[in-house]
């Protein structure tokens, strides 16, 4: 096992505070620390209140772009190793505290059993995508109210074009073929510039 | 192609007269970039949940290009049994291939069937016959939305004297042949035509197959055919496949709501994905100055690129070996033994016998619209991908010609005893 729980749970408050911060700097102005937050507002320790994203913000999309975890090596439709599992299990831990609206995967086992945690956690359906086609489900995503958190996991090619997609670049180049442990976050705001945070998990 | 120092330059540097000098002219090339384009410019435009470009390969349809298409993520548009049958070939999954025939056999339907691609029936008479056989097999149904659009007569198919799809004042025929055979409708089809500039136009259709949905409770996906334009002349008009993108995914996720259900977008683009990814190379066989005109006389004819002859259509023919040549006026014909005009009076730079010229936009219904009219061979295709030149299609031969001809020996010409 990869992970230990202590660990995990650091990096689990890491994840969910550069989460909020991220979607509470539309401005791009750096926050420093977070002092506390409740539903609708960030407090930070400057003694700034800052707006978080309403329920009914209508114009509001993040993006968690994760590639698949560890995958095996059995045939064209390989699954998880079992620190592919784990991993996927940390992704529902790290993703706990933040309130997703969908879950999305493309139709292969090892994105299926990546994303499937969450979802179960969640309680919500395993949504599948065709990556070849994701730029017409990003365009779609970014304009529709309903989708403002989403998970969506795809492969070492797929999602560094989802990134270059959504910050109309060229700059991501395939993810490398042992690198599991990239999470992005893209938020894409009406009338503002799509911003991203990328960590590891 | 594109200038660079001084000469025409396919994608990634590659040089169109060393592909002439390679293979031979008359000859067909195809870049893999511009068709990557174009099918992400449509991906990109229209923002739907689940979108399906079905690639009609009736436009072009050599295997590396269908398996182009496959590799992008597109989905198979066919008219013929062959078509699926290439389709299923070049490795495309039957259900990712839509069959739409017009006035086929019900026997090749049934082929169809057998080798498990969607369905699409474009007559009552086929869908009751269909429902008989095939109760448990999905059908979509084409529509006739009575709507005259497109480039010429000859391509407007979706007006009321069409012959193409059901009547939009049928669907109550429908829904009785549905409702007696047990037939599941998973999808409904418009295409109204070729060249159509107009989003309106489509947007229209929409409505129109909207309204009809609304009494198929079982719909797995619309589709909006295809007839989207592309320009041919230099500076031409083409579909604003962005603008009419935002306006049908906001129409059609409004719909999906109302429905209560993720439907699939679909569309059918044959000519916007590959005519401008096309190019015919041929050779200047003779220049002919006549008191009225000069005609430049090259080694291919309506047996090869029929569409000015047939269509009217413009092709933009430039002078390949030397484009940065004094412009003069010519009139480019073809050997054939009739009239096969290419351009009239089109201003290229001057050319001298023995010259290559270039014509655009020959990637869709170009090649696949060649025949052996005086007994010529079809050119070979070759494919530009990523920098480099592949051959996809050999030229004929006498051979080729002869192949399936039976000589009988009934006649022979036998020397007087
Ligand atoms: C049913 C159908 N779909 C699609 C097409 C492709 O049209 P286009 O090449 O204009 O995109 C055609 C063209 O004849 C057609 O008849």
């Amino acid at each position: 096992m990869k992970h230990t729980i202590n660990f995990l749970k650091i990096k689990l408050a890491v994840l969910f505070f550069a989460f909020l911060f991220f979607q509470s700097c539309p401005n791009g102005k750096a926050v420093k620390t977070i002092s506390s937050i409740d539903q609708k507002y960030l407090y930070t320790m400057d003694g700034k209140k800052i707006k978080l994203p309403a329920e009914k913000d209508t114009t509001t999309t993040t993006f968690i772009l994760v590639r698949h975890a560890e995958k095996g090596v059995n045939g064209k439709d390989p699954d998880l190793t079992p620190d592919g599992l784990q991993r996927a299990d940390d992704l529902a831990e790290i993703l706990k505290q933040i309130e997703v609206s969908h879950v999305f995967s493309t139709d292969y086992i090892r994105t299926k059993d990546t994303a499937r945690p969450t979802a179960v956690d969640k309680g919500l359906p395993l949504d599948i995508y065709n990556p070849s086609n994701q730029n017409s489900l990003l365009g779609h995503m970014v304009m529709d109210p309903d989708y403002k958190n989403v998970l969506l996991v795809g492969h070492s090619n797929s999602i560094p074009a989802a990134l270059n997609h959504l910050l109309a670049t060229s700059v991501y180049e395939n993810i490398d073929h042992e690198e599991y442990d990239n999470i992005y976050f893209v938020r894409t705001s009406d009338g503002e510039k799509t911003k991203l945070i990328s960590l590891k998990y | 192609m594109q200038i660079e120092n001084q000469m025409y330059k396919l994608t990634g540097g590659v040089d169109p007269l060393a592909l002439c000098e390679k293979y031979a002219c008359p000859l067909y090339v195809y870049d893999s970039a511009i068709m990557k384009r174009q099918y992400e410019r449509m991906v990109n435009a229209f923002k739907v949940k689940n979108l399906k470009i079905n690639y009609a390969c009736k436009a072009l349809s050599n295997i590396n290009v269908i398996q182009y298409f496959n590799s992008l993520g597109a989905g198979l548009d066919t008219v013929s049994i062959q078509e699926v049958e290439t389709g299923i070939k070049a490795g495309f999954e039957p259900q990712e291939i839509i069959y739409t025939p017009n006035c086929v056999s019900f026997a090749e339907i049934a082929e169809a069937v057998e080798a498990g691609v969607k369905i699409n029936i474009d007559n009552i008479s086929i869908l009751e016959q269909f429902g008989q056989t095939y109760p448990n097999v999905p059908v979509c149904v084409r529509i006739n939305p009575h709507i005259m659009a497109g480039g010429s007569s000859k391509i407007s198919v979706g007006h009321i004297d069409s012959k193409f799809g059901i009547s939009f004042h049928q669907v109550p025929h429908v829904k009785r042949i549905v409702e007696a055979t047990g037939l599941k409708v998973e999808g409904l089809h418009m295409h109204t035509g070729s060249d159509i500039l107009d989003s309106g136009v489509f947007l229209q259709g929409a409505e129109i197959l909207f309204n009809i949905a609304r009494e198929f409770k079982d719909l797995d996906y619309i589709d909006f055919g295809s007839g989207f334009k592309v320009p041919y002349k230099e500076g031409g008009v083409c579909t604003d496949i962005e603008d009419l993108g935002e306006k049908i995914s906001t129409r059609f996720n409004n719909f999906c709501q109302e429905y209560g259900k993720d439907l699939t977008l679909m569309f059918e683009p044959g000519k916007f994905l590959v005519s401008e990814a096309g190019y015919f190379f041929v050779k200047v066989n003779v220049i002919k100055q006549t008191t009225a005109n000069v005609f430049a006389g090259i080694d291919s004819g309506l047996n090869h690129l029929i569409r000015p002859m047939f269509y009217d259509s413009y092709h933009h023919i430039v002078n390949v070996s030397k484009p940065m040549g004094k412009t003069r006026i010519y009139t480019v014909v073809g050997y054939i033994c009739e009239t096969d005009t290419f351009g009239v009076n089109r201003k290229i730079a001057e050319i001298h016998e023995g010259d290559i010229l270039g014509m655009h936009n020959a990637g869709a219904y170009c090649q696949t619209m060649s025949s052996n009219y005086n007994s010529r061979y079809r050119p070979a295709e070759v494919l530009v991908h990523e920098g480099k030149d592949y051959l996809i299609r050999k030229r004929e031969t006498l051979n080729d010609l002869w192949r399936n001809q039976v000589e009988t020996q009934l006649f022979s010409k036998v020397a007087a005893e």
